[in-house]
């Protein structure tokens, strides 16, 4: 394609962004790049200091503000002669209706859930917009290109369930949401991208994973079996170091989830101030202990409270100073020479304790008496600094508490202790590669979005980015697959329902079929030209009250009765979808395989796609 | 590396390395991006030239304003912007040939990608 064509295509494209996360960053930096002019991003995400480490846009003192604005903002500052809307927004909100979607040439989508992608592929496709799908999880990568008639949508391939369930979060109070990942009853079919955590409210053992789902089905070796969610030593590190050492010796008036948790995890908020402030003339040892009591006993306490938490986890064990040194510690050796010399550098929690080796692993008695002993020597030898403290790798007492913290916390859940030599290069960076594999992934969304606006058919790709490469090729292309026929979504093909319509209520069908399964938020049923249900917010009162009656109707009873042979229309107005269902009626079900009581046939049933068959073109 | 993330040993690995930079055009300016989010040792980037209108378009670590570029080199400004990214990486910028300067050249695996790292 001419060079002069591709720049002239590009200029004019009006680009919508859905997601400006992970990939959203890397994609927004990648189009201002490639000359394109006119972007819109949606996000309704605020950022968080777990994004940082691979949301370059972002910085720390962005934490709490919008993604979608702060992208934008930061965008402009290396390219400022371009226009990007920034909106702060859900994407399922009413106002991106068909008519929004239809100002643009192409939609790219850089989501992190099944829900919103599924909605979005909806929506493209009633206006008839070409949709670019990607995701990333860990070193795996994946775009398509979705053309209406000409490629599979979104949804013609089913996406697997997990066998495991997919925990995302730890918290001492979980909500239903937080372990349902995206889209409260879906099943996110792949493994959490477990993003190094520099996560908010570790206190309390949450940790934001990004969730980055693979939108790939077919290829289920790609996808991971998903991964329970559990805490490693390294998140250990980053509470000892971000939370509980900020804390302490860091800015007090810097927010910090450490108030946030305890504020929950006690009635008043004097509680929570009183634990962590040294009172004057306290005994160091004292304070140390209360200290320790609180965020390794306490704290645990309160977490352990919610069971629901716990349940396929093992559960952390509180641990409480005087379990692990009954006696009143006696002075250290070495205190009493290094009260000689007031260098504050050499001052050090091992050199008091007598331990001399930092690649020796210690015990929990140990880590608890640097700990104290840490503590011991800042108040006393290093006051000043308390207050202004940030963590530096090369300060030994800093990296000596950060250790023995650590190593507590995780004796509690039961992760393998290590060394202050180990512990140091952990705390010293925080890793990730994952924002390589991002980056890719943009760049490759960037190049299939330029031969869609020019219209280069032909050369349209799937792309997946492999962990491995395989016969020395890291990206592996496949031309797209055509539409699949029984795709409700995309074809015409109806559905059919196989239910007892003496039994079961519309209110079953709307709740666990129309919503549940075909994801439509805002349903309208018909039967024939009678109108079962309807939701809606201008609904005459007798309307609305003639739907809520029928709600509690079994199918056979309503107004317009649903039988064998019955055919349902059900729409989404929003989504501009809408599907035939045939009904069945069938007298028993399963209770165990089968506890709706209702079962919906016509799911795409296109055979699953082998490696082999996939050679790249 | 099994896939997710990388392990503990290579989180180590990954913090004890230096790395030399040397010419900051398009594809380096990623590489030097998503080394220093991963936590690099050390990152020293070589690149006396000006800025040019080339580079401006493809490097999106210099800022555009003629005031804030004039007179720097293009090391000198990916410096600054990089030490954003990650305060734990120490950036630095070494002007000219390197004459007597150590660093530890290591055979990484990225992304299941085995490369040395020396000059681009």
């Amino acid at each position: 394609m001419d060079a002069e064509q591709q720049l002239q295509a590009i200029k004019q494209a009006k680009v919508l962004m859905v997601g400006a996360g992970g990939i959203g960053c890397e994609l927004l930096k990648t189009l201002a790049l490639s000359s394109f002019q006119d972007i819109h991003i949606i996000d309704m995400d605020t950022i968080e200091v777990s994004n940082l480490n691979r949301q370059f846009l972002f910085r720390q003192s962005h934490v709490g503000q919008s993604k979608a604005k702060v992208a934008r903002d930061a965008v402009l500052r290396f390219k400022p002669h371009i226009n990007i809307t920034a909106h702060h927004a859900n994407v399922k909100d009413p106002e991106f209706n068909v008519d929004f979607y239809k100002q643009f040439n192409i939609v790219l989508s850089g989501l992190d859930n099944l829900d919103a992608r599924r909605h979005v592929n909806r929506l493209c496709l009633a206006a008839d917009i070409p949709l670019v799908e990607s995701g990333t999880t860990g070193f795996l990568g994946q775009v398509t290109v979705h053309m209406k008639g000409k490629t599979e949508c979104y949804e013609c391939q089913p996406k697997p369930t997990p066998k495991t369930y997919p925990v995302c979060t730890i918290t001492s109070t979980p909500s239903k949401d937080q372990f349902e990942g995206g889209g409260g009853g879906v099943s996110l079919p792949l493994a959490r991208n477990f993003s190094l955590p520099l996560a908010r409210n570790l206190l309390t053992g949450t940790i934001s994973l990004s969730c980055l789902v693979h939108p790939c089905l077919s290829f289920s070796h790609l996808c991971t079996p998903v991964l329970g969610c559990f805490i490693l030593f390294v998140h250990c590190i980053v509470w000892a170091k971000d939370l509980l050492f900020s804390k302490l010796f860091g800015d007090k008036d810097q927010e910090n989830d450490l108030n946030v948790c305890s504020n929950n995890a006690t009635s008043s908020s004097e509680h929570a101030e009183d634990v962590f402030k040294h009172i004057l003339d306290e005994d160091i040892e004292q304070y140390g202990r209360r200290i320790y009591d609180h965020v390794f006993g306490y704290n645990i306490e309160v977490a352990l409270a919610n069971e629901e938490a716990w349940k396929n986890r093992n559960r952390p064990k509180p641990t409480y100073s005087s379990d692990i040194l009954p006696d009143k510690l006696i002075q250290q050796i070495g205190n009493l020479d290094n009260g000689a010399t007031d260098d504050p550098s050499s001052v050090s929690a091992m050199g008091s304790l007598g331990l001399k080796n930092p690649r020796d692993i210690w015990n929990l008695e140990e880590n608890t008496r640097i700990f104290l002993e840490a503590l011991k020597l800042f108040f006393g030898k290093r006051e000043k600094e308390i207050g202004n403290l940030t963590f530096d790798k090369d300060d030994q007492l800093a990296v000596e508490f950060v250790t023995a913290a650590a190593n507590i916390r995780a004796a509690s859940f039961g992760i393998p202790l290590h060394s202050l030599f180990e512990a140091k290069g952990i705390a010293g960076n925080i890793v990730h590669a994952v924002a390589t594999t991002n980056a890719i992934i943009a760049g490759l969304i960037v190049i299939e979005a330029i031969k869609v606006l020019l219209c280069d058919t032909n050369s349209y790709r799937m792309t997946y980015c492999l962990q491995h490469p395989s016969r020395k090729m890291l990206l592996m292309p496949v031309e797209p697959f055509e539409p699949n026929k029984s795709c409700y979504v995309c074809s015409e093909t109806p559905l059919s329902l196989q239910v007892n319509t003496h039994r079961s209520t519309l209110r079953d069908f709307v709740e666990k079929i129309v919503k549940g399964k075909l994801r439509m938020d805002f349903p309208l049923i018909m039967h024939g030209s009678a109108l079962l249900y309807e939701v809606g917010d201008d609904l005459e009162e007798d309307m609305a009250a003639n739907y809520a009656a029928n709600l509690h109707k079994v199918l056979s009873e309503l107004p317009s009765p649903v039988t064998s042979g019955t055919v349902l229309t059900v729409e989404d107005l929003q989504q501009e979808l809408s599907c035939n269902i045939n009904i069945k009626h069938r007298e028993e079900f399963d209770e165990e395989n089968e506890p709706d009581g209702m079962l919906l046939f016509g799911w795409t049933q296109a055979p699953p796609m082998n490696m082999d068959n996939s050679l790249p073109v | 590396m099994n896939g997710e993330e990388l392990t503990e040993q290579e989180t180590a690995l990954l913090s004890k390395s230096h790395i030399l930079v040397s010419g900051m055009k398009g594809a380096v300016v990623e590489f030097c991006k998503n080394i220093v989010l991963a936590g690099i040792g050390s990152l020293t980037l070589m690149d006396d030239r000006m800025v040019t209108q080339e580079a401006l378009s493809a490097d999106f670590l210099i800022p555009p304003d003629e005031n804030t570029f004039s007179g720097r080199s293009l090391a000198q400004l990916c410096c600054d912007s990089l030490t954003d990214f990650n305060p734990m990486v120490r950036v630095s910028v070494e002007q000219g040939e390197p004459l007597l300067l150590i660093f530890s050249i290591i055979r990484l695996n990225i992304i299941a990608l085995s490369f040395d790292l020396a000059f681009f």
